[in-house]
């Protein structure tokens, strides 16, 4: 073909092109070195341009942008303290006071774990937790039943936890994280993590982590970390009952943050797990 | 049940950040535009369609105040050699700027036409495609593209004179 247009070379680049005409473009970059090394400034400048602006999102957001959002600037309402403000005022408090140990749920657990693969990033507006007869949902109302029932049971539950945060100790025969697996340090929000299970998530391996705090605003706190094959998706806020989900995917990993925090401690965390995990 | 309004508006509200961080003179000023865009959100809450793409929305009325205030201020032409020292000038912006060709991004942006810059942050910088840049500019896509195409040369040859693109890409091969 004649030598692609810059409007074309960009929208191809931008996966914005028709069939016939992207396989059009991609010929004339075959035979075209002077178009490739013009393809490739262009994609490396786009790419700059993502990372000037690429900090912005991982700031915590200012608490006056959350009251305006909330609809409480005008008012005066009082602010929900977030991010830095949170971790001065926790300082060195002892976080960990322990979570009581309720009966044993164990039985609840038969089938809560057989219909949880099917979700994709649709939204699912379903109210009901998982329970032992619903087979057919999500891989979000799966970790909301079994946040309830690791809150409700507590870490030492066998049944519930595949990886106690003292492994070895606890039980023998206990599995460990994987070697490679880079667990989020949550301390500086005041979470101290107990424990483990592992799951599926679409299709693919994750692992759910549970986290507790003697800050009743935070609240005891499951996050889900798995790899994922799907196109990245911004973070998405979702609830269950009085349980509030925020789940996103970035560069081959799916995440889920579960819990009755305040969404704008949700979003902050999550902000703070993205930045630890995907900073390599 | 679905998230509630406000629940909503949290959610996209990095990402309204970082759209008004390329289009304000300021990292202060952005978020003040993004707090006019969530108050007047608020107020024209009814007027949100259920079932329309909620960030979309938001992304349209920063554009919207954004618009407003250049008019008030009769900004005649945009990205003038004065926003981009202002730019530069931002305290709290150059602290957080580790990288050199990082702020001369920002400053090559700001030196755009306002409709370029639109188009360049909506698609490139937040990944919309398109058809969801063209309904949040209210323009045809024909005319998104040629933004686009425009505004992509114009910050490429910015970005070679400047030098950055020139380290970022020796930086690529050395690695």
């Amino acid at each position: 073909m004649a030598k692609p247009s810059e409007e074309q070379l960009i929208a191809y680049l931008d996966g914005e092109l028709a069939e016939d005409e992207r396989a059009a473009v991609a010929l004339a970059l075959e035979e075209d070195a002077e178009l490739r090394d013009r393809a490739a400034r262009l994609t490396e400048s786009a790419a700059l341009l993502r990372a000037a602006f690429d900090e912005v999102v991982r700031e915590p957001v200012p608490d006056r942008l959350i009251a305006a959002a909330r609809g409480a600037a005008s008012a005066g309402a009082s602010v929900v303290p977030f991010g830095a403000r949170l971790r001065r005022h926790i300082g060195d408090r002892r976080w960990w006071i322990g979570v009581p140990v309720a009966a044993s749920l164990a039985g609840l657990l038969v089938g809560a774990g057989l219909g949880f693969f099917a979700a994709d990033e649709t939204v699912v507006t379903a109210t009901k937790p998982a329970d032992a007869n619903l087979a057919s949902g999500s891989w979000l109302d799966n970790i909301a039943g079994y946040h309830k029932l690791f809150v409700a049971a507590g870490p030492n539950d066998a049944a519930l936890v595949d990886v106690p945060a003292n492994d070895g100790d606890a039980r023998k025969g206990a599995q460990k994280l994987p070697s490679d697996f880079r667990l989020p340090n949550l301390k500086p929000w005041g979470l101290v993590f107990q424990g483990a299970r592992f799951l599926i998530v679409e299709g693919r391996p994750a692992t759910q982590l549970f986290y507790t705090t003697d800050i009743k605003a935070l609240g005891p706190l499951t996050v889900v970390v798995g790899t994922s094959n799907k196109p990245d998706i911004a973070a998405t806020f979702d609830h269950r009952d009085d349980l509030n989900l925020l789940y996103w995917r970035h560069h081959g990993h799916a995440y889920a943050l579960v819990g009755q925090a305040d969404i704008g401690y949700l979003w902050n965390i999550a902000n703070d797990i993205a930045w630890q995990l995907d900073a390599i | 049940m679905s998230p509630s309004f406000g629940d909503q508006l949290i959610a996209v509200l990095p990402r309204l950040r970082r759209f008004a961080r390329g289009l304000a003179r300021s990292a202060v000023e952005a978020d003040d535009l993004v707090q006019s865009a969530c108050e007047r959100a608020l107020t024209r809450a009814h007027q949100f369609q259920e079932g329309t793409r909620f960030d979309s929305w938001m992304f349209r009325i920063v554009q919207t105040i954004w618009i407003d205030q250049i008019r008030a201020r009769d900004v005649r032409k945009e990205g003038s050699e004065d926003e981009a020292l202002q730019i530069g000038s931002d305290e709290s912006v150059r602290r957080t700027e580790a990288r050199l060709e990082l702020r001369e991004v920002r400053a090559a942006l700001a030196e755009l036409p306002a409709e370029q810059r639109t188009a360049l942050l909506l698609v490139t910088v937040d990944g919309l495609s398109y058809k969801e840049a063209a309904e949040i500019a209210e323009v045809p896509i024909g005319t998104i593209m040629s933004r686009l195409a425009r505004a992509r040369v114009a910050l490429q040859a910015r970005l070679e004179a400047g030098g950055a693109l020139r380290r970022s890409m020796s930086d690529g091969e050395a690695e």
